[in-house]
């Protein structure tokens, strides 16, 4: 009985990420390298547009990577500083953005430029990689603040208190103190932000206009828009190479950063009034503006503002096949399945990353954060390609969609979970043991009930990122009955006309409103329990 | 009874535990003393069945206890840090052995406010344990040790955490809570005060090794050897001549090395009657410190040979001169 509870706690995501991730992607690479695609691979590097759009695709994640790291600094400074409410609000708040369906960012971005005047003339920033470059700061700010903030936190005071005393003023203490220590914390923060902006869609695609490619979003126009599936595929290849050394990097620099942080001295130390507030102003401008003029721009309709923008949702339209709120059900539902798949993976595959062997701790570690940082596209496109045969045909189920969702949503479950269990103390199961708990029982007791809080915040992530959900959704069954919120969305937002401009705001505002409750509910949980991400 | 047989416990080159033997006679509490790193944490894990033993037996009531688990020993044990489980209620934290027992929950409640009873903390079942002080932390975590009413109760520096004045008084509460239950203990410090007040066989180790076995005021009086002699503090250890010479005069133990226990000094008057005709001697007083609520005195003879340290009755001042004999009785040679 045993040894089948752990063959399964190790089979059961080996085999959903082998056949629904490895498999998909190693297909979608072979056609890539092997199908004549070495052929097109080389073209790619010999082609002007494809070396702009692959040196565009760089260039726009390090500068994304480096402004966000610039604007959120401060503000992980301060959350570093405050008591644990306050922290636990600030993280909430910042943290909605993150979880905000990249459609949504677009969309509340192009409403911002369009109230203020910026879709055209001298100041146009519509189109712009400006545009771009503001919504992934947008989007990323969460991730430093979190993590730099959160770390930030656990460091002993009495180090920067010491430099104080021996004469250092607060930037020489802050520059030769507190930045080299902080270095782990801000290397994994910029490379999620470099990854996420890397493989940045729905931004780009919405706010960049038809001329501004990336990698990511020429996958999608040569695959879905032209049909080149070779072409697509190589430069999957491309993308997926770029991103795995990016996090064999994370994944080493993580590995030195230490665990035991929780007896650090922190003593509050006063913060000036004005910077305190300059920061908490600067963030609501930063964070709350693009919310406030989408929140404004669903309720506008031309001579005032009313709710008839909502009225509409439950209306078909032309450009969709059914009602959006119908699309939105969908969402909810396609979500909760994700969301549970994502559990019961992510969460049996954090107990094998935690108490498996090492080399099998490793494997699981390195083979469930891939598909964070592989392409949202990448994934559906892999899967589009692969799953489309017997004995597994999916290509036409809806199942496919949540399972999609759920790769994508695992990496979050496994990294919240895998903190939190490697927390927790040691001498509390032997405290367990001894007390006469059988091994087994001892999960159930310390680790069930301790990690179930990190389970929840996972989870939390999972549905907020089921629910926006775009990348790889875009590649998925097209069926009227299985159309996505977010899929809705883009379609309404690339559709010229103001009644549809305005539903595709109204939709948006509904589906962030979903996902501010999955972030409720994920700073509520998390309590103690203080994961990674 | 508990006895431990020849336990070894390797970690690579280093020898932990090395060929260690001692009993716990029922009721008894044995406690192991000796520096940080002298093994005497990780013997208490191997008795849990927390580290196996390399080689060696620990038999309790005449079986071999070596193969069993941690959870098949019904042993209690304290941890060094309490290990209080942060998402149960003290109750819940004291019941835990017992619903692992399948005790029924009627029973359970007794026995816990029975627990809580014995440690002074009735009424505390519904309380967080993140919110208690390290005082009451450390009486759930005996409670909840205790609960299951175990065979023996291990003590991992029970009271290393705790303020002056709290650790004073639970040292000398402990003995009394485990003598009421009945239950033989071994308990862990690195602290000699705390190991005489709460045991009755106290075990020095050192380097893995057995040093000193023996009841407390046996240990402290007649250590043995140096290296316990210093470790439990002893600060008069000196040479003897074959005719007793010792560097001021003579005295009337030797030859060897001996350790003159800081209580065998007298101050007598110069020109005043002796004791037993035991030899006196003179010595300027060079430092006088209250510690613990007795005067300690540290003197150096006159012709500068030796500097010792007394407990006097008699009040002195510093730069005194003062005539001293020796208790042959309160001197022990070691080796």
């Amino acid at each position: 009985m045993r040894t089948a509870a752990k063959a399964l706690t190790v089979a059961l995501p080996a085999v959903f990420i082998l056949v629904f991730f490895a498999f998909p992607v190693a297909n979608l690479l072979s056609t890539g390298l092997v199908g004549g695609g070495l052929h097109v691979l080389g073209g790619l590097f010999g082609s002007g547009r494809e070396r702009g759009v692959i040196w565009f695709t760089v260039w726009q994640a390090a500068v994304s990577t480096l402004l966000t790291l610039a604007v959120a600094m401060p503000m992980a400074s301060l959350v570093a500083r405050m008591g644990e409410r306050r922290r636990r609000l600030v993280r909430a708040l910042v943290t909605v953005p993150f979880v905000l369906p990249t459609v949504v960012v677009g969309g509340a971005f192009e409403g911002l430029f369009r109230r203020f005047g910026l879709d055209s003339g001298a100041l146009r920033l519509d189109g712009t990689v400006w545009a771009i470059l503001a919504a992934h700061v947008f989007f990323n700010y969460a991730v430093v603040v979190r993590t730099v903030g959160s770390y930030w936190a656990g460091l002993d005071a009495r180090l920067e208190e010491q430099a104080r005393i021996l004469g250092a003023g607060r930037w020489r203490t802050f520059v030769e103190v507190t930045l080299p220590r902080l270095r782990p914390a801000i290397a994994a923060a910029s490379a999620i932000v470099f990854l996420f902006s890397f493989t940045s869609f729905g931004v780009i695609l919405i706010l960049g206009g038809p001329r501004r490619a990336t990698i990511e979003t020429d996958i999608y126009r040569f695959a879905v828009t032209r049909g080149d599936l070779t072409t697509a595929a190589s430069l999957a290849v491309v993308q997926l190479v770029a991103v795995v050394g990016l996090i064999a990097l994370t994944t080493m620099l993580e590995r030195r950063r230490p665990i035991t942080t929780r007896q650090a001295h922190r003593v509050s130390q006063r913060v000036g009034r004005a910077w305190l507030w300059g920061n908490i102003a600067a963030t609501a401008l930063i964070l709350g503006t693009p919310i406030g003029v989408l929140v404004e721009r669903s309720l506008s309709v031309g001579d005032g503002y009313s709710l008839r923008n909502y009225g509409a949702l439950i209306h078909r339209t032309r450009r969709l096949p059914v009602p959006a709120l119908l699309t939105l059900r969908n969402s909810l539902l396609y979500a909760v399945v994700a969301t549970s798949l994502a559990v019961v993976v992510g969460g049996l595959a954090s107990l094998v990353v935690v108490h498996g062997r090492r080399v099998l701790s490793r494997v699981f570690d390195l083979g469930l954060t891939l598909p964070l940082g592989t392409s949202a596209v990448t994934i559906g496109f892999g899967i589009l390609i692969t799953l489309d045969r017997p004995p597994l045909d999916l290509r036409t189920s809806w199942i496919i969609i949540p399972i999609a969702h759920a790769l994508v949503g695992i990496p979050f479950v496994v990294r919240t979970m895998v903190p939190v269990l490697r927390g927790i103390d040691e001498s509390l199961r032997e405290a367990a043991a001894v007390l006469g708990a059988v091994p087994s029982r001892v999960r159930r007791e310390i680790d069930l009930p301790i990690g179930g809080r990190g389970l929840v915040v996972g989870a939390g992530f999972a549905f907020a990122v089921s629910i926006g959900e775009f990348g790889a959704t875009s590649f998925l069954p097209r069926r009227a009955d299985t159309i996505t919120a977010p899929v809705a969305l883009f379609r309404l937002l690339s559709t010229p006309g103001a009644s549809l401009r305005g539903q595709a705001m109204a939709l948006a505002v509904v589906l962030m409103a979903v996902v501010a409750v999955a972030v409720v509910a994920i700073e509520s949980a998390r309590g103690t329990a203080d994961g990674g991400m | 009874m508990l006895s431990i047989e020849s336990a070894t416990v390797r970690f690579g080159e280093l020898v932990a535990v090395d060929d260690v033997s001692f009993t716990v006679p029922d009721g008894q509490t044995v406690v192991l003393l000796g520096p940080s790193g002298c093994g005497k944490s990780t013997l208490l894990r191997s008795i849990a069945g927390l580290q196996p033993l390399d080689s060696g037996r620990i038999v309790r009531d005449g079986t071999d206890i070596v193969a069993l688990r941690p959870h098949e020993r019904g042993i209690g044990m304290m941890f060094q840090d309490h290990a209080l489980f942060p998402h149960r209620d003290v109750g819940r934290n004291v019941e835990f052995g017992l619903r692992m027992k399948a005790v029924g929950s009627g029973e359970r409640r007794e026995r816990v406010s029975e627990m809580l009873r014995l440690v002074g903390l009735s009424g505390f079942e519904r309380r967080t344990v993140t919110n208690l002080s390290g005082g009451e932390a450390q009486r759930v975590a005996l409670a909840r040790a205790l609960a299951p009413a175990p065979g023996l109760l291990l003590l991992d520096e029970p009271l290393g955490s705790l303020d002056r004045e709290l650790r004073d008084r639970l040292v000398d509460e402990l003995p009394e809570m485990l003598r009421r239950v009945g239950i033989s203990a071994v308990h862990v410090t690195h602290d000699h005060d705390e190991a005489f007040a709460v045991g009755d066989q106290v075990v020095v180790m050192g380097a893995g090794r057995v040093l000193r076995v023996g009841p407390p005021m046996e240990v402290w009086a007649d250590p043995c050897t140096e290296t316990v002699a210093r470790f439990l503090g002893h600060r008069n250890i000196v040479g003897v001549g074959a005719r007793g010479q010792v560097p001021w005069g003579e005295i009337s133990v030797g030859p060897g090395r001996v350790v003159v226990l800081p209580d065998a000094a007298t101050v007598v008057d110069p020109g005043g009657t002796r004791i037993d005709h035991r030899p006196s001697f003179e010595a300027d007083v060079v430092a006088s410190r209250f510690r613990g609520g007795r005067r300690e005195v540290e003197v150096v003879t006159i012709d500068g040979s030796a500097r010792l340290v007394f407990l006097l009755v008699r009040e002195v001042i510093v730069g005194e001169r003062i005539s001293l004999v020796l208790d042959p009785r309160r001197i022990s040679p070691i080796e």
